[in-house]
């Protein structure tokens, strides 16, 4: 069971994001998160949603879902290699099991873009 | 500090030992702490752990720090992860002497991940040799590892004709007999030993549990069945002093219990000492011109953080040397200043003169703000990021151990258990 | 503990480039009321330096829906009086976040500059290099030189530096809801764009209360895509359907469960969904009214955005451009960026089919989706407690559970007659 993104879905709200942040750190920030929107190319309008676990990260973007296993895609580009340490500043998804609670970030978004699966 | 940090600064569990160190103690240990080549990042949360317990005589050190001065003026020496082969090689035959040296003369040495492997006896090909302070030797080791689930970049490195291997990464349960351990202690174990061999007296507490907070890079079944029951933190002594190892980061600041482990582990090698411990002086000398200098730290360091924050989402790793570096760990040395810089600027006026080095590190955070503003960059538009990566890194690391030096100073200076 | 702001009040002096910062007060919350009401008890305080004010509502960059909501207030060129315009998206936010809990712009600088507002450290830089570029190359120029796109920009255009009643401040690329020529006050004091990012926390006062309070409102609370919903009732024809053949996706401001926000691309298939080398494929359309009249005047879709892309990189008014130009549709790109040069500002701000703008403080960025009083009174509420006014509008979410938010976020208690009080 892990949580999965329908990025069509996703307008960008960053509610989950503020869910997962306060799940983590009792507090509203969009720092600590294990799921991470992605909106660095704003003038593209090329936005996704990427949840970090242990193991690997779910990618969604707006062309697509992957799974990416962590160091999978250090053989590509340039030093490439998704960033790996479990637990460093972002704690990976627990799917919430820590507050005793369904994820939050799937409970809170308006479109449906967060599912379990 | 905010969030899980301040949650965790503030558990009750370090009142116990904030007590054992308070002001009218004779217990105030000087406490060195191995920055130097080899050491990853994770040396800075015993930074955390020493804040939380009111410890503050605290120094950053290098390999030519333990070499030339033989760890003398210290009393505990602590090294924490990173890459143990380059640990060892800039330590040299001289560092290994000298650590001996002070532990047999009463120091405390605590070692984990590769803090632990650098001084198990059985760890003792080149250039482990002459580091030998326990019983005790690597399990995680083979010939040929089978191949890993996942975190393949993470799982394994050369170790003589064989392979130091890694089945899970992340948070395991280890249980001991010992008081500070209660039934059960949780700690992240990003590559440390599971180790063997040891001798039964010395073991403080098994692997008893992985949980799902952790990667698992072998099957489940097979990590459990190869890691439960056998030891991850050991205690020994040695002459007058005491060695302790452990496999996971009983030093993550976000494990309270563990870090409990820890300051358990060192209060008692202190209890019943005299002579070794001095409660420091107090020489604050007043200056009003250091106001200027920490808002420039704290203008560059908040410019790097949020280049930082940037980079994370980035799908990139440096190699440096045997380690893979991450993004995040750009921002974690970062949020060591940060969350630091505020108790700095109350206590501005007490900095001395120039404030005592505060100009070299506003000079060092502008370059790692315009280093870092290059690396993403370089990355961005698809070129080698290598080279730059690790020249931030290693200013980094530089940086926030003089940061961090500068910090204990005044913590020292402002008095005891005083926020 | 700081509770849902933290960080002093910033005063920055421009005419000799200098910062101040005065501890915002938890007494500042109580005694004037939050969000807009303390940044009009700043703006008294501060009047003779004619500022401009910086802020964020109470629930701002919260969980609570719709909370993206901040402002900038001051005197409007057009009116002469006290006006307030929003800061959406993701800039009411990263506002609140900014380290700073209210920002006062005092007094005009002699030479071009910008802000440089993180973390509670404000820089007062050196804008001679953005002068004289348009919105976009102004974003694109401080995101680069801060090294991280998501620093929120809000800037002004060649149309706010010299200055022209016409001008709007931009919020990044996409314009704003700027009706009162705020932008032409930030000309007027040289001040070329205030750039915003905080890697911060805010916290409640009862967080668990508050988490559990807000994620039950969202729960009720409607989702939507597209600007229809937000117009029903009133004449602003079917934009949804209108601007549909080039509809990319859309896009919420923060924390807001309606995606009014509308991406459209006229420079790349609409559907391309992949990062390809079309670095400007298009345009975000934020503002319904500007649609609207454009649609009403008889506007083909692709140049009406084109045209609403060309007056938010000029940093023109979108709503009061729009009307302007809505009598004469044109369908050739060069046209359109020539009619929107020449623009003269000669017509008012308001939505087709209405009789005028809503004339004070709050322009007709929130469409009239209720009477004039409701109107305001969402509009006030809105500004003090952070919540988009056109969401609570169209929403029809109660404010009590609301204001039961801020209880919980903060110790503030309010109610609708108490929030009236604040502006009377």
């Amino acid at each position: 069971m892990r949580v999965k993104v329908r990025p069509l879905n996703c307008t960008g709200c960053a509610l989950c994001e503020l869910a997962c942040g306060f799940h983590w750190d009792e507090a509203f920030s969009l720092i600590s998160s294990s799921v991470l929107l992605y909106r660095a190319e704003e003038k593209k309008d090329y936005m996704g949603v990427i949840i970090k676990t242990e193991e690997d990260l779910f990618l969604g973007r707006p062309e697509g879902t992957a799974e990416m296993k962590l160091g999978e895609i250090q053989k590509q580009g340039a030093g490439g290699g998704a960033s790996a340490k479990p637990i460093l500043i972002r704690q990976t998804c627990d799917l919430c099991k820590s507050a005793g609670v369904e994820p939050q970030c799937v409970e809170i978004c308006p479109h449906d873009a967060l599912y379990l699966e | 500090m905010q969030g899980r940090s301040r949650r965790a600064a503030g558990d009750p569990v370090f009142d116990r030992y904030r007590k054992v160190f308070s002001e009218g103690s004779t217990l105030y240990p000087r406490i060195a702490v191995y920055t130097g080549s080899g050491a990853s990042h994770s040396w800075i949360w015993f930074a955390d752990i020493f804040d939380r317990l009111g410890l503050f005589d605290v120094r950053f050190i290098d390999e030519s720090s333990v070499r030339d001065t033989g760890l003398s003026g210290f009393d505990a020496f602590f090294i924490g992860g990173g890459d143990t082969y380059e640990m060892a090689f800039s330590l040299g035959e001289d560092g290994a002497r000298a650590i001996e040296g002070f532990v047999r003369d009463g120091g405390f040495y605590f070692g984990s991940c590769a803090g632990a492997y650098l001084v198990l006896s059985g760890v003792d090909l080149e250039p482990f040799t002459h580091f030998n302070l326990i019983d005790g030797a690597m399990l995680n080791s083979m010939a040929a590892p089978p191949e890993p689930r996942c975190l393949e970049h993470k799982y394994k490195s050369a170790y003589g004709d064989g392979w130091v291997f890694h089945p899970v990464y992340g948070e395991v349960t280890v249980t001991g007999q010992h008081r500070a351990i209660g039934q059960c202690v949780n700690a992240p174990l990003f590559g440390g030993p599971v180790i063997g061999r040891a001798m039964p007296e010395d073991v403080l507490a098994e692997y008893s549990r992985l949980t799902e907070r952790a990667a698992y890079l072998w099957p489940r079944r097979e990590a459990e069945e190869f890691m439960i029951g056998r030891a991850a933190v050991l205690r020994s002594e040695l002459d007058g002093g005491t060695v302790v190892v452990s496999g996971p980061h009983l030093e993550h600041p976000l494990y309270t219990a563990a870090n409990a482990l820890a300051a358990e582990v060192l209060t008692e090698h202190f209890k019943g000492r005299s002579g070794r411990v001095s409660r420091p002086s107090r020489s604050a000398a007043s200056n009003s011109d250091t106001a200027p200098l920490l808002l420039e730290i704290k203008r560059q360091v908040s410019n790097a953080r949020i280049v930082g924050f940037g980079l994370e989402k980035m799908p990139v790793a440096w190699r440096l040397g045997h380690k893979v570096w991450e993004p995040e760990k750009i921002r974690m040395f970062l949020e060591c200043a940060w969350e630091r810089l505020p108790f700095m600027e109350e206590h501005a006026e007490l900095m001395g003169p120039s404030g005592g080095g505060l100009e070299p590190l506003a000079r060092g955070y502008a370059d790692v703000t315009r280093i870092s503003k290059s690396l993403k960059m370089r990355i961005e538009s698809g070129r080698d990021s290598q080279a730059e990566a690790s020249m931030l890194l290693l200013s980094l690391k530089e940086l926030t151990a003089r940061f961090l030096s500068i910090y204990f100073r005044l913590r020292l200076e402002t008095g005891f258990g005083r926020d | 503990m700081d509770v849902m702001y933290y960080g002093d009040t910033l005063i920055v002096d421009l005419p000799t480039g200098k910062t101040e910062q005065v501890e915002f007060s938890p007494e500042m919350l109580t005694e004037n009321g939050p969000g807009l009401a303390a940044g009009i008890a700043l703006y008294r305080d501060h009047e003779d330096g004619d500022p401009l004010v910086f802020g964020s509502g109470l629930l701002t960059g919260t969980t609570a829906p719709a909370s993206s909501l901040g402002f900038v207030l001051g005197k409007s060129p057009l009116s002469g009086e006290l006006a307030v315009s929003p800061l959406s998206l993701f800039s009411g936010a990263e506002m609140k976040l900014s380290g700073f809990s209210m920002v006062v712009i005092k007094g005009d600088s002699p030479k071009p500059v910008y802000l440089w507002l993180h973390d509670g450290v404000a820089d007062v830089l050196d804008a001679a290099e953005l002068w004289g570029l348009d919105t976009w190359g102004t974003t694109d120029a401080v995101r680069s030189e801060m090294g991280e796109q998501l620093v929120q920009v809000v800037s002004i255009g060649p149309a706010g530096e010299s200055p022209s009643k016409l001008s709007a401040y931009s919020i990044n690329y996409w314009g704003s809801g700027d009706t009162a020529a705020l932008g032409a006050r930030m000309g007027g004091k040289k001040l070329k764009a205030v750039a915003l990012r905080g890697l911060g926390m805010l916290d409640a006062e009862e967080p668990q209360d508050f988490y559990e309070g807000a994620k039950g409102l969202l729960s009720e609370a409607p989702a939507w895509k597209g600007f229809n919903k937000a117009c029903e009732g009133i004449d602003a024809g079917d934009i949804d359907g209108w601007l549909k053949p080039l509809v990319h996706r859309y896009r919420s401001c923060f924390a807001c469960p309606a995606a009014c926000n509308t991406f459209v691309k006229y420079n790349e298939g609409p559907s391309v969904m992949e990062s390809t080398g079309v670095e400007e494929p298009g345009m975000l359309v934020t503002g319904a009214a500007s649609a609207a009249w454009l649609l009403s005047g008889g506007w083909k879709a692709e140049p009406a955005c084109r045209a609403m892309e060309s007056m938010a990189r000029a940093g023109i008014d979108l709503i009061r451009g729009a009307r302007e130009l809505a009598g004469s549709p044109l369908d050739d790109a060069s046209e359109t960026e020539e009619a929107v040069g020449g623009l003269s500002g000669g017509e008012e701000a308001g939505w087709p089919g209405g009789d005028s703008s809503p004339k004070g403080l709050f322009g007709p960025w929130v469409p009239p989706l209720a009477d004039e009083d409701e109107w305001l009174l969402a509009n006030r509420i809105g500004y003090v407690i952070g919540i988009c006014p056109t969401y609570l509008l169209a929403s029809g979410m109660e404010t009590s559970g609301l204001f039961g938010l801020c209880s919980s976020a903060a110790g503030v208690e309010l109610d609708p007659s108490m929030v009236a009080g604040m502006f009377s």
